[in-house]
């Protein structure tokens, strides 16, 4: 067994088993990292009102993570505590 | 219709059958389980089992003769044997055991079809390469197997289910069985539990030598010490030939069996030793406490074992219902003393057929057909954090049910590669990564929508899980193989 320290995730999501297609499979875009989803479908993420349609809270949390903030130019997650 | 077992050993050999009603040992014209030696001597074919032991000392040294002991510990190695200038795999040398099994069956016990295919035996550390490596030797002998089954889980069936009585309520017992097997070569303790019909390991533990053959030799030194200081012999000239060397372990290792059995032996050899023109003869009387001083420590250890699968397994002696003594070292009083004192004396069974019931618990696997499954489930590790079970713990493991196809898509295709994390867990405690196999994918990112991997997962008549996975930039599939599944024996 192979042992290590480092937390991997998984990228894989699964669509079919032995043919079968399993329920849900057809939401791929629900799965993909926030970030990521944002590189993929940047029109669908930027709008605040359609990407609450495609997206989970959780991607659109991620995605708000990785957003430069004006006031301190880095990806601060509002927590640089300054308004723009 | 009879089912045949084989107990594929380190030091002993044996194989059983069993038509339905009674089970039979194939053992030696001693009564005794087949020593797993091999004696090659030029071209000739080799010689195996008690003929070849009785043998080692007085040959070993001899150019134009080589003795192979031990070769299952060496199964997985993949060196060659050099027999006379023929290069020999690991494997062909154990065939020449299954030759020699199959092949006295089939001359000393005329009443049985001949050994076609066997259930074997394997200890519980042996990992999928060795359980193949066994599989090609019997091959060779022209022995298919069945199945592999752990040890334990044979000596247990075999004691189980030999005695009709035995079989009531089978299916609603739920037991901790303590599988105590200290042989010539291991000693394996291995906790195993008995519930609804399955039997499964719970804890184990065990070491390599310091078992029967270790006890032999040290028995041996104190009778060449006591005999020297009877007779004034100076160590450091003391020489026995190699022949009478071989007489005298042959007579201190059942001087040991018959101090199981009473409280003095003696050994008795004429022309033990010369010096100057005289002759020695060795007489020599060892009382049980002798012996029993000598291989303390190794019982204190045994012992030790013992508290420590407790101590892992999370359990009272009071909780064990049996404790199965099995191997002939577990036939030592001064450990039978020690065992009833932990586990009482009640639970303690001492086998009378301690050697070949292992054997004898693969032929009932065998007449049965009953198969080995699965009992900690194989699980991929998914984006969403969640698992998606392959094979479900009770899975049986045979190559037409333990097999699945599973397309996934990918989640993220930004680092190149696919993750497929195979984990496994038991008693619903945390998921442990058994393997992590990285599948090259595209790296444009638009080709996510049509990234798809594609993964084989199958389980092998070695009860080794193969996994072939595939993604878009590749032709061939990536395949690893997992070979410690923890696997149990359904029988009911």
């Amino acid at each position: 067994m192979k042992k290590s320290n480092l937390k991997l995730q998984s990228n894989l999501m699964v669509e079919s088993i032995d043919g079968v297609e399993v329920k849900n499979y057809k939401y791929q875009i629900r799965y993909f990292p926030g970030d990521f989803a944002a590189l993929i479908e940047p029109t669908r993420m930027k709008d605040v009102r359609i990407r609450e349609m495609y997206f989970t809270s959780q991607q659109i949390i991620e995605y708000q993570q990785t957003i430069v903030c004006c006031i301190c130019k880095k990806p601060c997650a509002g927590t640089c505590q300054r308004r723009c | 219709m009879v089912g045949f077992g084989i107990d594929f050993g380190t030091t002993n050999s044996v194989a059983a059958a069993f038509n339905g009603r009674e089970v039979t040992s194939f053992v030696d014209d001693k009564n005794l389980p087949h020593p797993s030696v091999i004696w090659y001597q030029g071209d000739s074919p080799p010689i195996v089992g008690r003929k070849a032991k009785d043998q080692i000392r007085a040959f070993e040294n001899t150019h134009g003769n080589k003795f192979i002991r031990s070769i299952k510990s060496q199964i997985q190695k993949k060196e060659e044997f050099n027999i006379f200038g023929k290069p020999k795999y690991t494997w062909q040398v154990a065939s020449e055991i299954f030759r020699f099994l199959k092949e006295d069956a089939e001359k000393r016990y005329r009443n049985f079809p001949v050994i076609k295919e066997a259930v074997v035996t394997v200890p519980l550390y042996f990992n999928g390469r060795q359980r193949r490596a066994i599989r090609t030797a019997a091959e060779i002998a022209e022995i298919t197997i069945k199945t592999f089954i752990h040890e334990p889980f044979a000596a247990v069936v075999g004691y189980l289910l030999a005695d009709q009585n035995r079989w009531d309520n089978l299916k609603q017992r739920r037991e901790n069985i303590l599988v105590f097997d200290w042989g010539g070569g291991t000693l394996d303790i291995t906790l195993v539990k008995l519930d609804s019909g399955c039997l499964y390991e719970v804890s184990t533990a065990g070491v390599n030598g310091k078992s029967g053959d270790y006890f032999d030799g040290i028995l041996m030194n104190y009778v060449i010490d006591k005999f020297q200081k009877e007779k004034g012999i100076n160590s450091e000239a003391f020489r026995i030939e190699l022949g009478i060397e071989s007489l005298l372990l042959n007579e201190v290792e059942f001087s040991k069996i018959d101090l199981s059995l009473k409280h003095n032996s003696s050994i008795e050899l004429s022309d033990f030793y010369s010096d100057n023109q005289r002759s020695y003869n060795l007489f020599q009387d060892i009382n049980r406490s002798q012996f029993e001083s000598l291989i303390q420590l190794q019982i204190q250890d045994a012992m030790g074992f013992v508290d420590k699968i407790l101590h892992d397994a999370r359990l009272q002696a009071s909780q064990i219902n049996q404790v199965l003594l099995i191997g002939g070292t577990s036939r030592i009083p001064l450990l039978i003393n020690e065992i009833h004192e932990t586990f009482g004396r009640t639970k303690v069974i001492e086998l009378p057929n301690a050697d070949t019931v292992i054997a004898e618990g693969a032929a009932i696997i065998s007449y049965y057909n009953w198969q080995p499954y699965l009992v900690q489930p194989i699980d991929i590790q998914l984006a969403d954090q969640s698992h998606y079970t392959v094979f479900d713990s009770g899975t049986i493991l045979k190559p037409d049910t333990a097999k699945k196809e599973v397309v996934f898509f990918c989640t993220d295709n930004r680092e190149g590669e696919a993750r497929l994390i195979i984990t496994t867990n038991f008693d619903n405690r945390e998921h442990q990564v058994k393997e992590i196999i990285n599948v090259p994918v595209s790296e444009v990112l638009q080709d996510i929508y049509k990234e798809r991997i594609v993964a084989d997962f199958r389980v092998d008549r070695d009860v080794i899980l193969q996994v072939r996975a595939k993604g878009s930039v590749k032709d061939k599939p990536i395949y690893t193989e997992i070979h410690d599944l923890c696997y149990g024996l359904r029988f009911a």
